[in-house]
């Protein structure tokens, strides 16, 4: 067993568990946090996309342990129905959302591109987004709505 | 302590002597993890679990990353996005970085090593045959000391290496090739994003006065180690890009491979690959170098 004490959304967690288990596993079952979704296990769809101190990373692939003493943000800690972030907000309305299973990755990783670059082009979008898979939506409308997001967030500062 | 208590341990050591240390005590008990991308997917398909894992990507030394003397040393817990962002890189040798950029998507890249790539030694890894034409020296430390061995002798089979068990990748270097040196990468995957490869290649040369004063050729993919075809280099040696030469050069490289049927692709078709893309990347080079004259 091994000891992990992270920063989950902003609060500070301790947990005793096997250090072989992936973060994927430990924030769905142990914390309660499914906004976080298992699609392959096995890091070609980056549904399990979470920010580890600010990086996209696949949770499906990371042990637990590799956030010790470090900072985790999941799709529960970037906005709520009630204030989303700008992000959620244009792929909404952009369209570029059916089934939803892939969203919250798709929110991480464009939220961390947006972190870094503020104003990307098309390409910088699709780069950043080819670690995630869509099997609804055809990717266009997905990339408009970052596109979208990063005008607003850029109008809004 | 009960058994159960052993298993599923997790350590950060703090220097390179505590890892080895650690790895000897526990022994096939304890298995080192820098990125960790390949060796979670792996004990679970082994279901093998390990009582530790040793985590190296904590310790300071292996965070290295420099040009010295006109040599890059890269420490093996560097992550590929690092490396991606380090200007010697994209600049002194782009083909790296383009082989670098066809791994994985960002989630991969921001947690995956080079020395990860380079320990798992699938022939299909697609930094090796950069690193191949560069004669990268893989730096190894353990409880006997430190060694250095060219990629050539450390990669030994498939998914087999020269390293003994105790002993663990510290860094890899290699020259900063400098003007007059024209370096490419191309790969043939199903796909762009996330693919393995169905066959890689990479190539560099020197040229002095027109003429290829020194040509390397690795192939990825089509052998059970990334090869170099020795044949194929020195048909182009004292010649110019002419499309007679670069035919020559692409026909030799295909004789040398001997690819495996799989599910990506028949050995058939690897051959063909291997002649269109090192027919691709010659002619590719061969417009860097028209364009620089």
């Amino acid at each position: 067993m091994a000891t992990l004490e992270m920063t989950i959304n902003g609060k500070a967690v301790v947990l005793e568990l096997d250090g072989m288990r992936p973060l994927v596993d430990v924030l769905r079952d142990d914390l309660g946090l499914t906004g976080t979704k298992i699609g392959c296990r096995e890091g070609e769809c980056g549904a399990c996309t979470v920010l580890l101190d600010g990086q996209a990373v696949n949770s499906c692939l990371l042990p637990a342990m590799k956030a010790h003493g470090r900072s985790v943000i999941t799709i529960e800690g970037i906005g709520t129905v009630e204030s989303p972030h700008p992000v959620q907000t244009a792929l909404a309305e952009a369209g570029g959302v059916q089934c939803g299973y892939c969203t919250p990755g798709f929110v991480l990783s464009a939220v961390a591109l947006l972190e870094s670059n503020r104003q990307p082009s098309v390409d910088e979008v699709c780069e950043a987004l080819e670690g995630n898979l869509c099997r609804c939506t055809g990717y266009k409308r997905i990339v408009q709505g970052v596109l979208d997001a990063a005008n607003q967030m850029d109008a809004f500062e | 302590m009960i058994e159960e208590d052993l298993k599923g341990q997790y350590c950060f050591p703090v220097d390179v002597a505590e890892a080895y240390r650690l790895k000897q005590q526990y022994g096939e008990q304890a298995r080192y993890i820098a990125g960790g991308t390949d060796l979670l997917l792996l004990i679970e398909r082994e279901n093998n679990h390990p009582h530790l894992l040793i985590d190296l990507t904590r310790i300071p030394a292996l965070h290295r990353l420099e040009v010295s003397n006109g040599r890059v040393l890269i420490g093996s817990a560097v992550t590929y996005s690092r490396l991606l962002s380090f200007e010697p890189i994209l600049s002194g040798v782009s083909f790296l970085a383009k082989a670098i950029r066809t791994i994985g998507g960002v989630q991969i890249r921001n947690i995956a090593t080079l020395a990860g790539n380079l320990i798992n030694a699938s022939p299909a890894g697609d930094t090796l045959p950069p690193l191949y034409c560069l004669e990268a020296e893989i730096g190894i430390d353990g409880p006997l000391g430190q060694r250095c061995l060219p990629i050539r002798e450390f990669v030994l089979g498939v998914r087999k290496t020269a390293l003994h068990p105790s002993e663990l990748v510290t860094q890899m270097s290699f020259d900063l090739p400098g003007p007059g040196w024209y370096g490419s990468f191309e790969k043939l995957g199903l796909r762009r994003a996330m693919a393995i490869a169905v066959a890689s290649v990479s190539l560099l040369l020197k040229v002095e006065e027109r003429k290829i004063t020194q040509a390397r050729i690795a192939l990825g993919a089509v052998a059970p180690t990334v090869i170099r075809v020795p044949e194929a280099e020195s048909c182009l040696s004292m010649q110019s890009l002419d499309d007679q030469t670069i035919e020559e050069a692409a026909h030799l490289s295909t004789a040398t491979c001997t690819p495996i049927d799989d599910v990506r692709a028949s050995s058939r078709y690897r051959r063909e690959a291997v002649h269109g893309l090192v027919r691709r990347g010659l002619r590719v080079l061969r417009n860097q170098i028209n364009a620089q004259e």
